[in-house]
């Protein structure tokens, strides 16, 4: 029977669709190109920080398709558009393909020995003319944990310089700083299970529907099965994400700390708190660290009444008050919340008063409750945040101003405990304002893309102009290769085996399914020859395989807080991931922590245990804080002159510098260019329509760009998706940042806007 | 003065020299990945396919006058509108401009004022190739329409769903759709129905003073 060309390619789509996820769509027609040619195999989404499991589907040598795993308890076979057309990534015309020395401002192929001795040879004359803190490394939460922990070794181990920081400086920086100062210890207590047992939802700064797709399907799933489920969001642009919210705050970007406080206000006030577990698990601390009672923290939130924050924050204090009650009155609760809150100045506060919220209701620790950050790469929580691949962390959430972690760590190093610093090293911006005062003259860079994401990049491109610039990358060109003097190709996703730690604890495994494309080689094994010419043979040659690494890495976490001796190659191989504290090969990992069935809860002596169902174990009473920090504005408020509030963010097919998803045709066609979204109010004023070029304009830059005139962002307030190199959002962004976390003010900036 | 002269301004003259670059830039990215999508639309304002076709004198004049090059001619021989004005949806949607230069540029009366402005189609999903009923999530569509969650939005089971009275046919969201061939089309309807007249992609834009004939 002749087929018409639209029905045959309607047929053909949704074989290939259907072949790709796994399911025979069309009943009689047996699936001849997929069904018995293809192999699957197990692994992680290169994406974000949700860590869904997908499948690699393999046709000879090579990945024809990616479809979700059924059995990975994350997604449960679901996976989000970009995960999707990952496999359609890893072909991308875009690769780096061999290792190019920069002469006379251009690029030449060179060997790897050639492009290996050189990069050796200049750091060794740095470190010998400069000292080692002339020399930095700037990694990235998407390189693997064993990755991040070869140049944890090297960095700070061996040259003996702590200046080695990555990209979650810039995203979750403030949400660990909240962790530790409210709870004691690093990363969420709860994992996504508690989306099935939760009756609320605050969604705090978080675009969830687009950022972590699966997680807002997770909700979505969960609240049409349950209706009573509430979702509370604030944030000041409409987002898709709204379409399932019950109420929407819309506070003026940089303003809703005193929102929060209300809500606090408006909980005690009206008997929503839980004063038993109040007294028994919390501190109440005043912003400066002293100790102070229930009643003086009532005392001032007294100053955060919803009518003052009314007026400070532009929410209508009704809004408020109904957002508090509904928060009190149901009996489990599950904060998420991402960059809106941690990209600010005051985000480790901000994070506190999240905190605060739970603690005061006593939403914590049982299933449903809980305060959960969530990632936004795949592994800063692995690989950087546990792997300590920050300027003053150690693997094993251990800190460099210890001298007992640095002891535990230069024994399992093999180097001499003096190699490694007492100092914190310099923290992203300030390591990037160094490069550009010449302090640091030498920088290696892996797997990230500083030139396009660092906010006010303009400022840091005379520092990475000037001085030596090493970059281990996947993909060229991109906006940090133009300024490169050495380029070396990165094997990609599924060229390597690894391990990814996602948002809720969980590491996974991901296997090496094909070779690397051209002369690329893994990130590890560059950092490890590196390192073998830089005169480190004794302490790197003994690496052989992923394992190795990976067994010395889990070696060093043992009785750490995240222990995660228990997960083995073998043991991730064959599960889908455990969650960590698994403190032995037969621990089916922790669901909650600080709580029971914790192992260190466990083990803690009964007189502790008393009268408690928690005990924060990373406190000195076992007692979470609740902390009275005052509302503080952004960096830069909007004025006469800048009006409009900007804030930069991102859309589902898109993935930060664009150097992967941009390469997929499909992908890039749904979001071809950047644009900046306008209220249709501000648009009738200024004679801004639709599609019109306007200039954007901060204090720092000036930016050519599309209009969308649309009511998502309120009025006056901008909105610029960061992942076009072409149309950099970053040229306006302030770098102001947290003086706790140190993480830049994204979120917030001062802006004008007219006609081009 | 020379006819010619007097009709093409410079204005227009760049925005059309811009619009076949542009145009060919779109088809050379398109190439290899889309095939033109089957269901073309008429123009904002066209009553039927009929009509259309007997009033409109082929001057082109909306095609000089759509300021985001949705508007083309037809280059289909196969097709009744060869040589018509059309929106190729998936190529470059119809923004609905809240003072429609398409419509205004008309002189044959082919399309019609705004008060009789018709709706393009209303958009339909084809379930056997959406993403999102795969076992996957994708919202592309969703997140590009003007009208989100009233003309597409998640229903009471959390699936991607259209509501024909909200529903522009504009094709935004043909042009995004990350399948290929896309997995929503718009329908034109059997009998013509008017735009209502809160559904413009800007929703909050005044409504246009009614203008001179
Ligand atoms: S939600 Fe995140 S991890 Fe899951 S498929 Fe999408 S991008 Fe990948």
């Amino acid at each position: 029977m002749p087929l018409k060309r639209r029905e045959f390619l309607k047929a053909s789509a949704a074989a290939a669709a259907a072949a790709s996820i796994g399911v025979n769509l069309i009943p009689g027609m047996d699936n001849k190109l997929f069904a018995d040619a293809v192999s699957w195999e197990k692994s992680v989404c290169r994406f974000c920080g949700t860590g869904c499991g997908v499948m690699i589907g393999k046709k000879g040598d090579k990945v024809v398709a990616i479809k979700g795993d059924l059995k990975n308890p994350i997604n449960k076979g679901h996976i989000c558009v970009k995960g999707f057309f990952l496999h359609k990534v890893i072909y991308a015309k875009t690769r780096l393909l061999y290792p190019m020395i920069k002469r006379n401002g251009k690029f030449e192929r060179v060997s790897w020995d050639e492009a290996l001795d050189y990069v050796a040879r200049r750091f060794n004359e740095i470190r010998k003319t400069d000292g080692p803190d002339a020399l930095a490394f700037y990694g990235s939460g998407q390189a693997e944990t064993e990755e991040t922990y070869m140049a944890n070794k090297l960095f700070k181990g061996c040259i003996g310089t702590n200046n080695m920081e990555g990209n979650p400086r810039l995203c979750m920086a403030s949400a660990v700083g909240g962790y530790l100062s409210s709870l004691g210890l690093d990363e969420p207590a709860g994992t996504y299970q508690d989306i099935e047992h939760a009756e609320l939802f605050l969604l705090v700064g978080s675009n969830t529907a687009e950022c972590h797709p699966i997680i807002f399907e997770r909700i979505v799933r969960h609240k049409t099965k349950n209706p009573t489920v509430k979702i509370l969001i604030i944030d000041p642009r409409k987002t898709p994400t709204d379409q399932v919210a019950d109420i929407h705050l819309f506070p003026k970007p940089g303003w809703d700390l005193a929102v929060l406080h209300a809500m606090a206000h408006v909980i005690i006030k009206e008997g929503y708190a839980d004063l038993d577990f109040i007294k028994n698990h919390v501190n109440f601390k005043s912003n400066d660290g002293k100790d102070i009672t229930f009643e003086a923290y009532q005392q001032f939130l007294e100053d955060y009444t919803p009518e003052k924050a009314e007026a400070i924050s532009g929410v209508p204090a009704g809004d408020i008050i109904k957002a508090a009650r509904m928060f009190g009155q149901a009996k489990t609760a599950m904060s998420m919340w991402t960059m809106g809150i941690n990209q600010r100045t005051r985000g480790v506060w901000a994070n506190n008063l999240i905190h605060n919220l739970h603690l005061l209701t006593g939403k914590i620790g049982v299933p449903g409750s809980d305060p959960f950050s969530l990632t936004g790469q795949p592994n800063a929580c692995g690989g950087v945040r546990e792997g300590g691949g920050l300027c003053h962390l150690l693997p094993g959430h251990r800190k460099v101003t210890n001298p007992k972690h640095r002891e535990e760590v230069a024994k399992v190093w093999g180097v001499p405990v003096g190699n490694i610093q007492p100092k914190p090293g310099k923290h992203t911006i300030a390591m990037f304002e160094a490069l550009n005062e010449g302090k640091i003259k030498g920088i290696y860079i892996m797997c990230t893309n500083p030139a396009q994401s660092l906010p006010y990049a303009q400022k840091f491109w005379k520092g990475l102009k000037e001085q030596f610039v090493v970059l281990a990358e996947s993909f060229y060109p991109t906006a940090t290769s133009d300024f490169a003097d050495v380029l070396l190709p990165a094997a990609f996703w599924a060229e390597k085996e690894g391990v990814y730690g996602c948002t809720e604890r969980r590491s996974q495994y991901m296997p090496q399914v094909l070779q690397p494309m051209g002369e690329a080689r893994w990130d590890a094994w560059i950092l490890r020859d590196l390192a073998m010419r830089m005169g480190f043979k004794k302490e790197f040659e003994k690496y052989r395989t992923a394992e190795d690494i990976w067994n010395e890495y889990i070696s060093l976490t043992k009785g750490r807080d995240m222990d995660l001796s228990g997960a083995t190659y073998a043991r991730l191989k064959k599960e889908r991931g455990l969650v960590w504290p698994v403190p032995s090969e037969t621990h089916p990992g922790t669901y909650k922590r600080y709580t029971q069935g914790d192992p260190f809860f466990d083990e803690l002596p009964e007189e502790k245990k008393k009268g408690r169902r928690m005990y924060f174990y990373g406190k000195p009473d076992g007692k979470a804080v609740v902390w009275a920090r005052p509302a503080k504005p952004p960096a830069e408020p909007t004025d006469k002159d800048f009006p409009y509030a900007l804030t930069t963010g991102r859309v589902l097919e898109h993935w930060h510098t664009g150097t992967m998803t941009r390469a997929v045709l499909e992908l890039a066609r749904a979001v071809p260019r950047a644009y900046v979204e306008i209220h249709p109010q501000d648009a009738r004023k200024l004679g801004i329509a639709n599609r019109d070029t306007v200039v954007v304009e901060t204090r720092r830059g000036k930016l050519e760009i599309e209009a969308r005139v649309i009511d998502r962002p309120e009025p006056g307030t901008l909105f610029i998706p960061w992942h076009w190199k072409e149309w950099l959002a970053n040229l306006l962004t302030i770098d102001a940042f947290d003086p706790g976390s140190k993480e830049p003010e994204y979120k917030v900036a001062a802006a004008r806007i007219y006609k081009a | 003065m020379d006819p010619l002269e007097k009709s093409i301004t410079r204005k227009a003259f760049f925005k059309e020299v811009l619009g076949w670059i542009r145009q060919g830039v779109a088809e050379a990215q398109a190439e290899g990945l889309s095939p033109r999508a089957e269901s073309v639309l008429l123009p904002p304002g066209a009553r039927d396919c009929r009509s259309f076709l007997s009033a409109c004198s082929r001057c082109h004049a909306c095609v000089t006058a759509c300021p985001h090059f949705a508007l083309r001619v037809c280059q289909d021989e196969a097709s009744p509108l060869f040589g018509y004005p059309m929106i190729d949806p998936r190529q470059q949607a119809c923004y609905l401009c809240h003072d429609f230069p398409c419509i205004q540029a008309c002189a044959s009366g082919a399309l019609g004022h705004w008060k009789t402005r018709f709706k393009l189609g209303t958009a339909e999903f084809d379930a056997s190739t959406c993403l999102d009923e795969q076992q996957g999530f994708c919202q592309t569509c969703l997140n590009h329409c003007p009208h989100m969650g009233r003309a597409v939005y998640r229903d009471v089971r959390g699936r991607l769903t259209i509501a024909p009275e909200h529903c522009t046919g504009c094709g935004i969201c043909v042009m995004v759709c990350v399948q290929d061939p896309p997995a929503i089309a718009i329908r034109a309807p059997a009998v013509p129905q008017p735009v209502p007249e809160d559904r413009q992609t800007d929703p909050s834009f005044p409504k246009p003073e009614k203008r001179e004939a």
